[in-house]
């Protein structure tokens, strides 16, 4: 597979979760993937696991939520490699299952550091180098949670849609430059719904059985083969859309 | 700047039967693609009853074997009509798309799944007067897409549609009236340019048919270079400089 042979690729929160599947199958198409986050020890752990599967890919420790952090990654990024292809914005700090009146100043500052600032700062600091090469691609994000208004994660749902408007924004004013900028609202399988499911059959029978594919995503096969496929030459002309890659979850709404 | 790209294509839909239904240069440019990418392609016009519809997915399976996936192309132009000369019941396209799609359902159910893809105008958020059929066939198309989409997913059958803007020969008709005009509202969309039939569109149903598109569904997706965020009236009216009259307008 050498779909993205010769491309840079950075990958925010890489190491765990669906930015670990990202960066295995952005590793496996032949991309040159650099990525990042906060913990070290998962840094590492995740370098193994590429080792072992026989995938080479860069480990940044970074926390992206701080400037510096953030544009240190980009730098970094076009250092090794001399040129920056593709941004992939999937950071974002856990929320707490709190009432919207009960959230704070704190919760809001991590969302919205974590998720928004990085993914902006992230893109300005990549857009020199996209501009200069006359193509780039950047993928943000998103949540269904917050396109409906999910209870709970107010603090979250805040970020994830502003974040949504800087991709229509940045969609609009960086097309002329060959950039494209989408945004993706996974619903994906983790240790964590797999748990879940395993200890509540029926619930997961029930939660299942609303999706019209009967299944969440899994992080490398779905969510990573759709990031791989929005970096390539397929989607040099989609922009600005927000893709539900949720087996048709969308077509319905939460809770 | 907004190199236009159609890399060597690499074989990747090998062994795959796909039916592309539709005439005209659009449906004609999505075939070439996936001829390219090895895919076996049949290619028939939009049936005009339910009976055609079947004998188009019939022969596809009796001549090729099998069916993975169905693309629909829908490249029809028609006469501008208003609402007031409007009959509930046209909108043939629909009809065409619809009968397509229960033909071929039982078949990609019984191969284990597939994928459908329909091809249609941008939907219909902004609106062109006096197009009163065109508008209704698409946004029909459109929810026909996501119905479809809910309820075979269980099937293992992904069904999307794709909203284009393509440099079709209608568009270089439009274009060949008006030069200076046309050239300049494309100056105001993002990508600055049409998206052309194998690179761009075919490129965006490749997306849809190889496993990048394996978790996507009940998608009605633009392929237009980011011009459903062009300008408003409102914007076109005023200059974007103009930072005091935008907070005046909202």
């Amino acid at each position: 597979m050498t779909q993205l042979q010769g491309r840079t690729v950075i990958v925010t929160g890489g190491s765990e979760g669906i930015g670990f599947g990202i960066v295995q199958r952005l590793a496996a198409a032949g991309a040159d993937v650099v990525f990042c986050s906060r913990n070290a020890d998962k840094g590492a752990r995740a370098m193994d696991d590429l080792a072992a599967a026989g995938l080479r890919a860069e480990y940044v420790q970074a926390d992206v939520g701080i400037r510096e952090q953030a544009e240190a990654v980009v730098a970094e990024a076009a250092a090794r490699h001399g040129r920056v292809d593709g941004l992939v914005n999937n950071a974002q700090a856990a929320w707490e299952w709190l009432a919207l009146e009960d959230k704070t100043d704190a919760h809001y500052d991590l969302a919205l550091g974590s998720g928004l600032h990085a993914s902006r700062w992230l893109m300005a600091a990549c857009l020199p180098h996209f501009r200069e090469q006359g193509r780039g691609r950047i993928v943000n994000f998103g949540s269904r949670r917050a396109v409906y208004g999910a209870q709970a994660s107010a603090d979250y749902n805040a970020a994830k849609e502003a974040i949504r408007g800087l991709t229509l924004s940045a969609a609009r004013e960086w097309g002329q430059y060959g950039i494209t900028v989408n945004m993706i609202c996974p619903a994906c399988e983790s240790a964590g719904t797999k748990a879940y499911f395993e200890a509540q059959p029926e619930m997961a029978a029930r939660t299942l059985g609303v999706i019209p594919l009967r299944r969440l995503g899994r992080p490398v096969e779905d969510l990573g083969a759709l990031v791989a496929g929005l970096l390539g030459d397929d989607a040099q002309f989609i922009t600005g859309q927000v893709f539900f890659a949720d087996g048709g979850l969308h077509l319905k709404r939460p809770e | 700047m907004n190199q236009q790209q159609d890399r060597v294509t690499q074989g990747r839909l090998a062994g795959q039967v796909v039916l592309v239904a539709g005439a005209g240069a659009l449906a004609d440019g999505v075939a070439a693609r996936l001829r390219a990418e090895a895919a076996v392609v049949a290619q028939w016009p939009l049936p005009a009853d339910a009976a055609a519809g079947r004998e188009s997915v019939d022969a596809v399976v009796k001549t090729h074997g099998r069916l993975d996936a169905l693309v629909n192309v829908i490249d029809a132009q028609r006469p501008p009509r208003s609402l007031d000369d409007l009959e509930m019941v046209e909108a043939p396209v629909v009809r065409s798309v619809l009968w397509l799609m229960q033909a071929a359902h039982p078949v990609l159910r019984r191969f284990g799944g597939g994928r459908i893809v329909n091809l249609i105008d941008a939907p219909a958020d902004s609106l062109f007067r006096g197009c009163a059929d065109t508008e209704l066939g698409v946004a029909a198309v459109a929810t026909l897409t996501r119905v479809a989409a809910e309820e075979w997913g269980v099937d293992g059958i992904l069904v999307n549609a794709l909203a284009v803007a393509a440099q079709t020969p209608a568009f270089e008709a439009l274009r060949g009236r008006d030069p200076g005009r046309v050239d300049a509202l494309l100056e105001g969309t993002p990508m600055r340019r049409m998206g052309s039939l194998e690179g761009d569109v075919g490129g965006a149903v490749m997306l849809l048919l190889d496993e990048s598109g394996g978790f996507l569904t009940g998608h009605v997706l633009r392929v237009d270079g980011g011009q459903h965020l062009t300008p408003s009236p409102w914007e076109a009216a005023v200059p974007a400089v103009d930072a005091e009259a935008w907070r005046q307008i909202g």
